[in-house]
């Protein structure tokens, strides 16, 4: 090739690099720009389109089921509650609150069980050494376990309180009503009657401690059959479903989650706001499951193993899906507070085999091990 | 095979006997009240069908007739 023949074409070559590079940095530049519209439309007459089309999106969905507690049984719970001086009370509960709100759950159902305002109840978990058992924060179990607990601790409450009431008012424990933070006689509540604070005041006061005590396990695991392993191994089941909506980047591999639905059966939704909260952190952390988080990246060697924070990448809030659907169904089960069943664990586990689904249509491909990475994808496609 | 082992193989299942995924893994195939699980244990409460109808709506995906009149409390 002779040097003039090539200075034209190196030139050409330039041209066009240039004009490529120009167009995508100011691609979305304000259409009052004319010489930048001008480039559009040289970069349309040659149809170089590769910044979109090299996008692909698709669509996936999942379902899951997660039990309340361990299987098999074994994880009992307990619950104390008393009443004070002043009419409000202490519940004691040996739960441990992880951010998950569960302070305020048995405090809701302590406050319906007992007839008294939510403000008059004062939860207190501080030492387990001296606090009433619990088997732990975990499973999912702590709204299912010591739901229940507080509901036969304030069900024993209720009974002593009824019986002190009866000898009071001279009537039959049967006809003593507890409601509205009073208590009194049906059929004559303008006579005999007593508010809540009257009451603790002439119960401490008068040398009685009335407190009331509850609790529970599933019971599961119990008719363990040896011979045929047959058993009734869960307390209850939650179910979850997951709609995932992604864009692959082909050319580098990065995977954006553009939209998430997610409906969870939780069989009484007692507080609805912790629920679809408990639903977002799961779901930040089904994301990382799906696309970040991975300790030993080239396993079973451990080069490039992750040592800390920055290797081992966490997503964030800043994460999250542009669109993020929640929503709650409820089939109350028979053996739940209220029929609630515990469900935080699993809004963590149906995002993520939504999304690799919604990457398998995307591009075609099927990842099968946790996390799709830009890596993980690239390959793929090779 | 360390991934979503159960979405994976419903799908090409799915595929493989010519039906679409959510028919096959996802609502017919879906725990109701009365069946059986792995320890012979009665599935009670069951809601997995009426979650999944709930997010095909939130998601603007058009079930079948015969899907959406499917429910947990029986086959």
């Amino acid at each position: 090739m002779k040097n003039w023949t090539l200075a034209i074409f190196m030139r050409a070559l330039m041209s066009f690099t240039f004009s490529c590079y120009f167009n995508r940095f100011y691609r979305r530049a304000p259409s009052g720009c004319t010489h930048v519209s001008a480039r559009n439309r040289q970069i349309q007459r040659i149809d170089w389109n590769w910044p979109k089309s090299r996008k692909k999106r698709g669509v996936g969905i999942a379902c899951n089921t997660h039990p309340s507690g361990l299987k098999g049984g074994g994880d009992p719970s307990q619950a104390q509650i008393r009443l004070k001086p002043d009419g409000t009370f202490d519940l004691l509960i040996g739960a441990v609150d992880i951010g998950q709100g569960c302070k305020t759950i048995l405090r809701q159902i302590a406050a319906d069980q007992l007839g008294v305002p939510l403000e008059n109840i004062t939860v207190n978990n501080f030492d387990t050494d001296i606090g009433p058992m619990c088997t732990g924060t975990f499973a999912s179990r702590v709204t299912f376990m010591d739901g229940n607990a507080v509901i036969r601790a304030c069900a024993d409450f209720n009974e002593k309180l009824r019986v002190w009431a009866a000898e009071v008012f001279e009537a039959s424990p049967d006809d003593v009503e507890i409601a509205d933070n009073k208590i009194f006689v049906r059929g004559a509540p303008d006579t005999a009657s007593k508010t809540m604070g009257e009451v603790g005041a002439a119960v401490n006061w008068g040398g009685q401690f009335m407190v009331g005590t509850g609790a529970f396990t599933p019971g599961a695991g119990q008719d363990f059959d040896p011979e045929t392993g047959k058993m009734t191994a869960i307390a209850s089941l939650a179910f979850g479903a997951c709609v995932a909506e992604v864009e692959v980047d082909t050319k580098t591999g990065v995977v954006d989650v553009l939209k998430l639905v997610q409906v969870f059966e939780v069989g009484k939704a007692i507080n609805p706001l912790l629920c679809k909260g408990q639903i977002n952190g799961g779901t930040t952390m089904g994301i990382s499951f799906a696309l970040t988080e991975n300790t030993l990246p080239y396993y079973p060697t451990t080069e490039f193993a992750a040592e800390g924070l920055t290797d081992y990448v966490l997503t964030t809030a800043a994460d999250m899906p542009p669109e993020l659907i929640s929503d709650l169904v409820e089939v109350p089960h028979p053996n739940g507070p209220h029929g609630a069943k515990g469900f935080s664990e699993m809004t963590a586990s149906a995002a993520p085999p939504a999304i690799l689904s919604a990457i398998h249509d995307a591009i075609g491909v099927w990842i099968t091990d946790y996390p799709a990475t830009p890596e993980v994808i690239l390959r793929a496609l090779e | 095979m360390k991934g979503p082992t159960m979405p994976i193989n419903s799908k090409e299942i799915a595929a493989r006997v010519g039906v679409s995924q959510a028919t096959v893994s996802r609502v017919i195939n879906a725990w109701r009240d009365g069946d059986l699980g792995a320890t012979q244990f009665q599935v009670e409460a069951a809601g997995l069908i009426e979650a999944m109808k709930r997010a095909a709506e939130l998601a603007g995906i058009e079930l079948p007739e015969h899907l959406k009149a499917m429910s947990s409390r029986g086959r």
